[in-house]
């Protein structure tokens, strides 16, 4: 390999935000290409659908990073959530309780969880983990399918107008907008907290030396009911929001939203929280482009194969992904 | 020299006691000098032919009708691919979260072969194995690279986009209409395809055993305990992990053949995520690594269905409840014994409480209320979507309680018809944990 070290100067000269430059050039480059080539609504609606993926991704993200787990349940606590929103609303509960109550079942959710199935198999090995957490979201699944049939339902929306922004021809609903602010909040939110607050470098203590942060007073348990807590809520944040844009059904943010997300955060390196995000909107770009261009006019399910391809080739080529650190 | 060696290792020596007792969790070692004794060979010979019994010949005296026939061959199909999946995650160490590609695969092959290219069934059959082994190498390629956790991400990708991409191929797959795969014995005549299924399974699990037996299988389980150490003993990790792969593909590809034409037809929607967990669950919950215990996995959730829709109605009485609570105790009461919960004294009282309260109900002469279990919102609960809950349930049970599944459960069965003394403490944790150190 002839190009092999052609790169290092510039490795080493931009040293932590390789990644990240590596990833602001791959944007405009392909922004560039998909305005050549006409795709710009793509861009939009790619841009769109990425940011409910990095929603997704965020919880995904905080998981991994205290406790080095995939936690495939994390679709499940937003589903959960968005079926108590359901029930408070239809019976008559106002929408701002309903979205607490809702919030509030979902932690209650991850803390059963935490209880009941990772803190038996602490010290197991990661993909006996891995298993449980599907385990816990098959089950999770089961439950609402038993009880309410696979049909699909309706819940209300935070913010209903639909016609206040419009870019290049495509009207972006405030509940949609809503989302990129949750996502900017929430993603700044945590990142204060894991670089600032004494509790969240425990945490990330928690995740790299357990018996030493034991030994020094911090209660390791103690800290993943925190986590699991943490990230069952902001499942919770996730589901309730993207529930309204399409209506829901038993098990939809796992079917639809879960593997994007978990591209989205191996994207971004599933170490950093802006990467989740932008690992969401590069996944949405890819799959909307995928779907529109005719290129895959012959190949059925071109949102699908594109994110195989997408997923191989990063863990292929950049496995520490985009703003991850190797 | 080598020969004499073995033999020497083989042969009785007597352990000091001290060395005995510095390993405690791991069972007594076995008197090796203790042969059983006549009666013995005839009751461990009684208890296999029992065995034979049921599965060979239990069927045309009990279970007539089609529907049980079907759901018995369904059960030798998931079996083969249990044990296909347990390759991979037993043997290997690398967990596949997209078996339903797999089998979905060597289901179309087979259908196609057979449909399209109007070749007999067992053509079909290998055409799938053969198309099989090819995906499952391609994808082992893959995790020569991409290890743990992330490998699994990528099996679970792959198993979408084959669903979605490669099953909607309209030339070969017939698109969203399937394809039609006709029963080689003559439509709905389930009972001999039974037989053809059982013989592929005996063959999966002597291709297993044999497997296990020889180099290549001591290979696969040294590059999952650790693949560095075991490339410095000389082990080729890159072609010993594509031969698991390969193996892994020749079960599905022959399992996914099998239940094509069980079917009758294959179509897309058929292969969903969900099938891919349920193949999880069933192989875990079965134990891995333990051929029996994943055949019995694999026949209970592929009978799962078919003993719910039956037990309902068991008497007038229970049909005044709502269906849905026996059969919810029931199937608890399933997953406590599958389990191993009978070992805690708590669980055994609480289902003689139940037990009794049910027996209560049927003979007292108080009428019982009619109860429709339901939740504001919701439709009426149903028994027949419950199967739903049930596999995940095990699953977590047996993760968190009995890490060997059923597994685990039969060892000291297994020991004792192996010729040994009944030692009801044979199996421990330490050999079914699932996987270890590769993620």
């Amino acid at each position: 390999m002839a190009f092999k070290g052609l790169l290092d100067p510039v490795k080493r000269r931009l040293g932590d935000r390789y990644g990240m430059t590596l990833g602001v050039l791959c944007g405009a480059v392909l922004t560039l290409v998909l305005f050549a080539i006409g795709q710009k609504e793509a861009l939009v609606l790619g841009i769109i659908a990425g940011a409910s993926y990095g929603l997704l991704g965020l919880g995904l993200v905080l998981v991994y990073k205290s406790s080095g787990v995939f936690n495939f349940a994390q679709g499940e606590f937003g589903t959960v959530a968005v079926f108590a929103l359901y029930l408070a609303t239809t019976n008559g509960v106002p929408y701002v309780f309903s979205v607490i109550i809702a919030l509030i079942v979902a932690g209650l959710l991850g803390l059963l969880t935490e209880r009941a199935v990772i803190r038996p198999l602490a010290g197991a090995p990661r993909v006996t983990l891995l298993v449980a957490t599907a385990g816990v979201s098959l089950l999770c699944i089961g439950l609402e399918f038993w009880i309410a049939q696979p049909e699909p339902r309706q819940v209300a929306a935070a913010l209903t107008r639909n016609d206040r922004v419009s870019i290049f021809g495509i009207f972006i609903s405030d509940q949609r907008l809503l989302i990129f602010v949750a996502i900017a909040v929430i993603a700044a939110a945590l990142a204060y907290f894991f670089s600032r607050t004494n509790l969240g470098l425990a945490v990330l203590a928690a995740s790299q030396e357990p018996t030493a942060t034991n030994l020094v007073g911090i209660s390791v348990s103690r800290i993943s009911t925190l986590v699991w807590v943490l990230a069952a809520v902001l499942g919770g944040v996730a589901g309730v929001l993207t529930a309204p844009l399409f209506g829901f059904t038993p098990a939809f943010l796992t079917s639809t939203a879960l593997v994007p997300a978990f591209t989205a955060a191996v994207i971004g390196g599933f170490t950093s929280l802006p990467g989740a995000f932008l690992g969401g909107v590069i996944v949405g770009v890819v799959q909307a482009v995928a779907s529109s261009l005719n290129l895959f006019d012959s190949v059925p399910g071109p949102q699908t194969a594109s994110l195989f391809a997408l997923l191989v080739l990063i863990l292929l080529v950049r496995p520490q992904g985009l703003l991850g650190r190797s | 020299m080598a020969r004499t060696l073995t033999r020497l290792k083989k042969s009785p020596v007597k352990a000091a006691p001290s060395e005995v007792v510095s390993t405690p969790g791991t069972p007594k070692l076995d008197n090796p000098e203790f042969r059983p004794s006549s009666g013995g060979w005839l009751a461990r010979g009684g208890v296999l032919a029992f065995v034979a019994v049921l599965v060979l010949w239990l069927g045309p005296v009990v279970l007539l009708g089609s529907e049980e026939w079907f759901a018995l061959s369904l059960a030798a199909v998931y079996a083969i691919i249990g044990l296909s999946l347990n390759v991979l995650i037993g043997y290997t160490g690398t967990i596949s979260l997209g078996h339903q590609a797999f089998v979905g695969i060597g289901a179309f092959a087979s259908a196609y072969v057979v449909t399209e290219l109007e070749q007999p069934f067992l053509i079909g059959v290998l055409v799938a194995a053969l198309i099989g082994v090819a995906q499952a190498m391609l994808l082992g390629g893959l995790a020569l690279r991409v290890t743990g956790l992330y490998f699994a991400l990528i099996t679970l990708s792959y198993g979408l986009f084959a669903q979605d991409t490669l099953f909607g191929i309209q030339s070969i797959t017939g698109g969203g209409s399937g394809r039609e795969a006709p029963l080689p014995t003559g439509p709905d005549n389930f009972a001999p395809y039974y037989f053809i299924c059982l013989a592929f399974l005996a063959g999966v699990l002597f291709i297993d055993w044999r497997l296990m037996q020889t180099k290549g299988g001591r290979a696969l389980l040294a590059i999952r305990e650790n693949p560095r150490v075991a490339s410095t003993f000389g082990i080729n990790v890159r072609a010993y992990t594509v031969l698991g792969f390969g193996v892994a593909g020749l079960f599905a590809g022959v399992g996914g053949a099998l239940l094509a034409h069980l079917n009758g037809f294959v179509d897309s929607t058929e292969f969903s995520f969900s099938l891919a967990l349920v193949f999880v669950l069933m192989t875990v919950v079965g134990g891995l690594r333990n051929r029996t215990g994943i055949v019995i996995g694999s026949a209970f959730f592929a009978l799962l269905d078919l003993l719910i829709r039956k037990i309902p109605g068991l008497d007038s009485r229970l049909e005044n409840l709502d269906t849905t609570i026996p059969v919810v105790l029931l199937v608890v009461g399933l997953i406590v014994a599958v389990t191993g919960g009978l070992k805690k004294a708590w669980i055994r009282a609480g289902i003689g409480a139940a037990v009794a309260l049910l027996a209560i109900l049927l003979i007292s002469p108080v009428e019982v209320p009619l109860i429709e279990p339901q939740i504001a919102g919701f439709p009426p609960l149903v028994p027949e979507t419950f199967a739903l809950v049930v596999g995940p349930v095990l699953l977590l049970a047996t993760l968190v309680l009995y890490p060997g599944g059923i597994g685990q459960q039969i060892r000291p069965i297994q020991h004792w018809l192996a010729g040994n003394r009944l030692d009801l403490h044979v199996g421990g944790e330490a050999d079914v944990q699932i996987t270890d150190v590769r993620a």
